[in-house]
Parts: C-alpha cells; sequence; structure tokens
C-alpha cells in the first residue's frame, strides 16, 4: 500500500506531501490544479515498480520510469515536466509499505534519470488508472494508435488499461469481495459488458439481448471497465487503482453505489487513490468514513496550497462544499426578499 | 419573545415589536384541542409566527426551533414537517375564527392581514448545526412540505432550514445576548 508521496516541482505540482494514506484517498481540487497530473506522476512511478524485473524484463528502473514518463505525460522531453519557474530539480518519493521509491531530474533532461533509488521488492501486482472518459468503444483505436503507430494521442494510462482489458476473463475461485462486487456492478446496469470473439469487439449483454458497445451508454461501460479487470484477474488485492473524475458519466445514484463497491474492494486490500470534483463523492465517502470508521484521507486545494485532512474527522473546507452552501444561502436570501 | 421557553435557543429569538409574534405553541386554543385529545394524540406545533410588514411583501414565518441536528434525519424532517404543517392549518383556522369568534389570540396586525396575498415562509431553524448539514437538511424538508406547499400555493423556495447564525443574520434573533 502506498502510504506516502511527496513531490516538488512536479508540473502544477510544485510542493506537496500527502501523508498517512489509507485504502481509499481522495484528490479534490478546481480545474486545473493539478489532480490528474497527481494521479498520473503516482500511477507511472507505480507502473515503474510493477514492470521492474518482472518476467524477463531486463530494463533498468530508470530506463522504464523515463519510458513511462514520456508516455504518461507525452511531453517532447521529459525535462519539461520540471516546474517552469522552480530552480530546483523536480523530485518524487513514493513510500510502498515501508519502503521508498524516489528519484529527481532537472529540465535539460531527456532520456535518462541519474538520481534514482529503488527499496521497494518487485511486485507481482498490477496497478491501473482508470481515466474520465471510457475506452471500450476506442478499444481498438488506442491499441493500433499506440501499438502499431507509436504516436502521441493516448497516453499511457488509456495504453495500460487497453492492454489490461485484453487479457480475457477467467473463471474459477476469485476473491470473494471481487465476486460480491462484479455482482453488484453487473446488478447496477442490469447486464455485462464481454468481448465477442467472433466479431473482434465490445459488446453489452442484457437478457439475452446483445448491444453494440457504440450504442450502450458510457456509465455502464465505465462500470464494465472495472468488471472486466476483476473478472479477467488484471488486478489483486494488492493492486493500486487511479480514478480520475470518478463521477464523470454517472447519475448520482450509480456515484453511490460506485463508492459502496469501492469500499468493499478497499476491506479487501486494494487501495484507491479518487481525483473527483463532485459534491456526491466527497459526501458519499465521508459517510463511509463515519460509518464504518475509515480513514479516508483528502487532498484538497485551497488558497493556492494543498490541504490535507480526513473525512472520518469532518467534511474539508473545499470550493466543492463552499459551493453548495453558497447555493444554499442564495436559496435563504430568495425566501426572505 | 416565547411565552413559555422550553430551552435556552427559545428564548433567544426577538424581541419582536408587540403584535407581530402569535406564540401559537402556547395559545389557548392549541391548549384547548389537546386536552381533548388522548394521550399521544394532541397536535404537534411548531413554536411561533412572524409577522412582518415592512418589506414590498408582507410575510408569515412559521418557526420551529430545534437545539440540535438529529441522529435520525428521516424521523426528525416528519416532526418538523407535521408541526410546520399543523401550525399553517391551526392559524389560519384561528383566523377564519372557526374556533373562536373574537379572535382574541391574534393581534390586530393579523388579523388585519389579507391572507391571500401573504408570503408564508416556513422556517426550521436548529441552534447548533454546522453550515455543511444545512443544505441536505433544507432540501428533505422541502420534499416532506412539497404537498402542503402545493395546497396552500406557498413558494417551495420559501421552506427553510437556518442555524443560530442563519437566524441571526435574518432577523430572527436580534438579542446580542447569546447563551
Amino acid at each position: 500500500m502506498i502510504k506516502r508521496i511527496a513531490l516538488n516541482n512536479f508540473g502544477p505540482l510544485a510542493k506537496l506531501d500527502w501523508k498517512k494514506l489509507g485504502k481509499i484517498n481522495l484528490v479534490i481540487g478546481n480545474n486545473s490544479s493539478g489532480k490528474t497530473f497527481l494521479l498520473k506522476a503516482m500511477y507511472s512511478a507505480m507502473r515503474t515498480l510493477e514492470e521492474y524485473k518482472r518476467g524477463n524484463d531486463q530494463r533498468s528502473a530508470s530506463e522504464i520510469l523515463v519510458d513511462k514518463l514520456y508516455w504518461t505525460f507525452q511531453p517532447e522531453k521529459i525535462g519539461d515536466l520540471v516546474s517552469k519557474q522552480a530552480d530546483s530539480p523536480l523530485s518524487l518519493e513514493l513510500t510502498l509499505d515501508d519502503k521508498t521509491f524516489d528519484y529527481s531530474f532537472g529540465k535539460d533532461t531527456t532520456k535518462s534519470i541519474s538520481t534514482i533509488e529503488n527499496h521497494v521488492d518487485p511486485r507481482t501486482s498490477n496497478s491501473i488508472f482508470l481515466p474520465a472518459k471510457e475506452v471500450l468503444s476506442l478499444h481498438s483505436i488506442i491499441l493500433k494508435s499506440r501499438e502499431q503507430d507509436q504516436v502521441f494521442g493516448f497516453d499511457d494510462t488509456y495504453l495500460d488499461l487497453a492492454k489490461a482489458l485484453r487479457q480475457r476473463t477467467t473463471s474459477g475461485n476469485n476473491y470473494f469481495e471481487f465476486v460480491q462486487s462484479r455482482r453488484q456492478l453487473e446488478d447496477m446496469f442490469g447486464g455485462k459488458v464481454d468481448y465477442d470473439d467472433a466479431s473482434g469487439r465490445w459488446q453489452f449483454k442484457k437478457g439475452k439481448q446483445k448491444f453494440p458497445i457504440g450504442v450502450t451508454a458510457e456509465g455502464v461501460k465505465k462500470i464494465a471497465i472495472l468488471d472486466i479487470l476483476l473478472g479477467n484477474r488484471y488486478l489483486d488485492e494488492n493492486s493500486v487503482i487511479f480514478i480520475d473524475e470518478l463521477e464523470s458519466a454517472l447519475h448520482p445514484v450509480a456515484i453511490s453505489k460506485f463508492i459502496d463497491i469501492i469500499a468493499i474492494l478497499a476491506s479487501r486490500g486494494i487501495q484507491f487513490f479518487i481525483a473527483s470534483h463532485s459534491y456526491f463523492v466527497v459526501k458519499k465517502l465521508f459517510l463511509i468514513a463515519q460509518e464504518q470508521k475509515l480513514s479516508i484521507q483528502v487532498l484538497s486545494y485551497e488558497k493556492n496550497k494543498w490541504q490535507q485532512s480526513d473525512l472520518k474527522d469532518e467534511m474539508p473546507d473545499n470550493p466543492i462544499i463552499n459551493e453548495s452552501i453558497r447555493l444554499y444561502e442564495e436559496e435563504v436570501d430568495l425566501a426572505f426578499k | 419573545m416565547i411565552t413559555h421557553p422550553k430551552n435556552d435557543f427559545e428564548r433567544m429569538f426577538g424581541p419582536y415589536p408587540d403584535g407581530y409574534c402569535f406564540d401559537i405553541e402556547s395559545s389557548a386554543i392549541l391548549k384547548k384541542i389537546n386536552d381533548k385529545a388522548k394521550q399521544g394524540e394532541g397536535v404537534k406545533i411548531a413554536e411561533f409566527l412572524l409577522l412582518k410588514t415592512e418589506s414590498s411583501k408582507t410575510s408569515i414565518s412559521i418557526i420551529e426551533a430545534k437545539s440540535s441536528a438529529p441522529q435520525s434525519a428521516d424521523e426528525y424532517i416528519d416532526d418538523v414537517q407535521e408541526k410546520l404543517s399543523n401550525s399553517l392549518s391551526l392559524f389560519i383556522a384561528i383566523y377564519l375564527q372557526r374556533h373562536d369568534k373574537n379572535n382574541s389570540e391574534l393581534s390586530d396586525f393579523f388579523k388585519q392581514t389579507e391572507l391571500s396575498n401573504v408570503g408564508f415562509i416556513l422556517i426550521l431553524a436548529i441552534q447548533k448545526c454546522e453550515k455543511s448539514r444545512l443544505p441536505p437538511l433544507q432540501d428533505k424538508l422541502k420534499k416532506a412540505l412539497k404537498k402542503t406547499a402545493r395546497i396552500w400555493n406557498i413558494d417551495i423556495n420559501s421552506v427553510i432550514v437556518l442555524n443560530e447564525a442563519g437566524a441571526r443574520k435574518h432577523g430572527l434573533i436580534t438579542s446580542t445576548a447569546t447563551q
């Protein structure tokens, strides 16, 4: 489990030290505050650790990291990831369980990171990044664009997800919580998404009816992605799931159910990092933290700095909550006018 | 301004100009109604009604005051909804002289108010409630009072939930003393 992440001069993130991380962690902030950037920085570090020494891969951690940063952020050179105003290098330090992985590099860096230190044992588990947009309808396009054409456009979070979805669902024993979650995910939309080998396309099956993925609702596809990854064993109890804009394409009721499933999976061991703008997401996680006496760390961007709080203790003071209060006050003022 | 305040919070309301507050909870008519009722079957009622004539539109606020926010929102809101609805009905029944031909309990200001045009504001005031808890409670109370609002043609935006600070801001509490 990731216990701490500290970044300096990483794109829009000038200085950040997020500690005491738990099974479910939330990042909130307005547009362009750097939420997605943070999740991607963490994801590229995790994938570096997961690809390092896997199978017969001979690449050094530095080579994998350069590759992950280049294809995840798609800058001209990775030195461009260093904050524009910074005088000192970009650095990242991640503590996984009790072991650290850290690196740093300056603005002129192109293809090699010399300052890198890794004390984390090789991992067999996979982490995944679920982008705001679903990928099932673009599945083959993502794979072609990256694997054949090798062009920028779809970053590594999309490519890794598209590759992970390629793995076929297997039957047999799975963790009880995974089976329970899959059942609930499929219940949410009364069907499931499967890959049809004959046509080479994804399709949504509801009872005896089959629908092409193109006409399937965005929310269904989004939920289906997690269902597939739990079914095809890409994810296990040590996986870390990064979810960008969890609420996108989901109805508030679906958001709530989705978060209930996340809580079940977290109880099995999966760690979640969720970026959100949604009042419903914050509120639902607050209720889970209160009901289960569960620590849910929140990183919120307020008044030009990052603040850390715990939903077990309080609802954080942040623009999302403040806007709901502002609307409430507007409504009350209207009554007395 | 409440004749028989049950707690410190109720004691904070007002002061209001004479004749502009009707303490419905302490009214003789309510007592008479409830004296006839069996145990547990009495009419639940809000604290008081406040008449305002100074703005462009005359309004009557019906106020239910609670010291703290709910543990169980459903029961709490049901209780508040019942009290506010009953208070509205009972006030109009009194105004129409259904109980007392002289309407001796209502001040002349209330008696002279033309009810067809008055704006009713249904208010739940909670002394100790974090601001962030007010919007969902207000939404829940609006939902619970939807039918009452429709029946009496009351703007649903006139169903509001305030904490002590909000009650001060909107002139329900004007004294500076805090409990």
